[in-house]
């Protein structure tokens, strides 16, 4: 039998212990074991990550100086039996342009110099998170430089008897750009759904810690759904004339069906949409994916050369020399057919950065403090992948 | 005699211990993800021997092309274009790599093929912002840093200065710096940014601004 003074004593313990810890490792949602078939640099995930295996991802990811963290192949699988249904070739961000509003200066924040992802620690990934390293031949990071979490993202459904709670993997670096750091964000939800965010942080601007200014996330998505060619570019819009009661939504082929831009009308609801022409769903609806953007307003910028922000989307058929989208104007210039072929979508993802006191001050001499993360992003959700409510009953 | 039967005593200590092992053992340990078997080239991307590859070779191409004019010219980036299936043999390996000539304000985007080591075609782009180049960032921060004004400025924070470099586009084609090679270099020191000096150096014009803070 413990003595009294034992009993003190492990008591004493546990309560001295467990705030040290503040993570209860079973509350973790669960990271799927990776095959031992995985290439380099390959993460595969199931969902639900705990209990019976519903659907899954299989995603690629590089980083690279002048690119950040990047993702270059994401395959989805809609139940345990079926084959993966590619959805991504190549995903990333383009370029990050920052203007400033007095006309000076105007940063490319991405590739204006090597700005690498720096290393990311298990405080940066919480608890929960976990640290890879970049283990290509060539491109070895000696530090951990991106972070994969699996949580919990909320109620998914619920209806009045029952309820069900989603999940999803990020995966996420920070990329270095001088005072500024950005977060690049992919995020892989159980319900086939991909998400694009970019966030700003960091210092403001010497010289300039008070001067607003524009972070324009500049995206470049080849979406290669079920593989290529034979997806069609379409664009979304609602339509609620003034005095009618009544709406209507169509979808017409993006730009007349050839390379070009489109613009996110806010009354329209505006959705570019991504359409496979051969591969339908077990209700034979082709499968498709809507780019939905998440925006507080729209930028324009009329620098010399900066055509590029004059358009929300655009949309191209797929070059491989065609990555820059500060060149997308000359790429759309020969108008070829964005219909039944191989597309790529070009997306802009404006922030306003219009600076207050929470972003720190100069108070004792020196600055002090960092500007709280501004998110800009957009997400990629699928219309008829699956024939029914997925992960439902 | 019968001698005592002994109980093993659990020593305070070594329940302490114990516990305290317990505990750790719930500390987010850094979860690094075990390594995978490497390839040897990866589909995604191009090894250090292929950049350096790709670069002579499309500094060859622009040269036959008659595009090397006097004036400098820097290589700035190598990227591999991803051959889909079936678009390319899966033996090829492509660059796209990237000069920019001051002569001109031009990016000389050139398309290498690896496998033949051959240039295959250049396009040139006037006033595409195009990245600075190690070279060029070292040009920048040499000229600074001769800079008499600066090195005053700066001489308290030698030892632990670090700088950094922004390139910049002009905001008009009246702005006497439309067409020039522009970099914000900024200061780091300790664990922030010098708001003085304000510095931009002119790598065309090999000029060295310092701007009063605000004069943004």
């Amino acid at each position: 039998m413990l003595s009294r003074r034992l009993l003190l004593s492990v008591s004493a313990l546990i309560l001295v212990t467990l705030p040290m810890t503040g993570c209860i490792r079973q509350c973790c949602a669960r990271v799927t074991p990776q095959p031992a078939t995985a290439a380099v640099n390959e993460i595969y995930q199931e969902f639900p990550s705990r209990g019976t295996a519903e659907t899954a991802w299989r995603v690629r990811w590089a980083q690279e100086s002048r690119r950040g963290l990047y993702i270059t192949g994401a395959w989805f699988r809609r139940t345990p039996t079926e084959s993966w249904i590619r959805i991504l070739w190549d995903a990333r961000l383009s370029e990050l342009f920052v203007p400033y509003h007095s006309g000076s200066p105007r940063f490319y924040d991405l590739s204006g110099f090597n700005f690498g992802l720096i290393p990311v620690s298990q405080a940066d990934a919480g608890c929960c998170g976990r640290l890879l390293r970049d283990l290509r031949p060539g491109h070895t990071t000696a530090s951990p430089v991106v972070v994969k979490e699996v949580r919990d993202r909320g109620i998914l459904w619920k209806d009045d008897a029952a309820g069900r709670r989603g999940e999803e993997m990020l995966l996420w670096g920070v990329l270095d750009a001088g005072n500024y750091n950005y977060i690049m964000q992919y995020g892989f939800r159980d319900d086939g759904t991909i998400t694009f965010r970019l966030g700003g942080t960091g210092e403001n601007l010497p010289g300039a810690r008070t001067e607003a200014h524009m972070h324009h996330g500049l995206w470049r998505v080849d979406i290669d759904l079920a593989g290529f060619p034979n997806d069609s570019a379409v664009l979304v819009s609602h339509n609620e004339p003034v005095g009618s009661p009544s709406a209507t939504d169509v979808a017409v082929p993006f730009n007349g069906g050839v390379e070009g831009f489109a613009d996110w009308e806010d009354l329209e609801f505006t959705e570019l949409r991504v359409v496979d022409t051969r591969v339908r769903n077990a209700i034979e609806h082709k499968i498709s994916y809507d780019f939905m953007p998440l925006r507080r307003g729209t930028a324009r910028h009329y620098g010399p050369g900066e055509d590029f922000t004059h358009h929300d989307f655009w949309v191209t058929r797929y070059r491989g020399t065609e990555l820059m989208y500060k060149d997308i104007t000359t790429y759309v210039a020969n108008q070829e057919s964005v219909l039944d072929t191989d597309v790529v979508v070009w997306v802009s993802t404006p922030v306003h950065h219009l600076p207050r006191d929470e972003d720190g001050n100069a108070m004792s001499g020196s600055w002090n403090g960092v500007a709280l993360l501004m998110w800009g992003g957009f997400d990629l959700r699928p219309r008829n992948l699956f024939a029914d409510t997925p992960l439902h009953p | 005699m019968l001698h005592a039967v002994r109980r093993p005593r659990i020593s305070l200590a070594a329940v302490s211990i114990g516990l305290l092992l317990i505990g750790f053992s719930h500390l987010p340990a850094q979860q690094v993800e075990p390594s995978r078997q490497e390839v040897q080239r990866p589909q995604d991307a191009l090894t250090p021997a292929e950049r350096e590859l790709a670069g002579r070779i499309a500094l060859e191409f622009v040269r036959e092309n008659q595009l090397l004019t006097v004036g400098q010219v820097f290589l700035v980036d190598v990227e591999l274009v991803r051959a889909k299936e079936g678009t390319l043999d899966p033996a090829a390996r492509q660059a796209l790599v990237t000069h920019y000539r001051y002569d001109g304000d031009l990016a000389l985007l050139t398309l290498v093929d690896l496998a033949r080591e051959v240039g295959v075609s250049v396009d040139t782009v006037r006033h595409l912002a195009v990245p600075l180049s190690e070279t060029e960032f070292e040009n920048a921060r040499r000229l600074a840093l001769a800079d008499d004004r600066l090195a005053r400025i700066l001489a308290p924070y030698e030892s632990e200065l670090r700088v950094e470099a922004l390139l910049t586009q002009a905001q008009s084609t009246d702005d006497p710096w439309y067409g020039h090679r522009v970099v914000r270099l900024l200061f780091h020191v300790g664990t922030g940014y010098l708001d003085e000096p304000v510095v931009y150096v002119d790598l065309t014009a090999e000029d060295v601004i310092i701007e009063e803070p605000g004069a943004l």
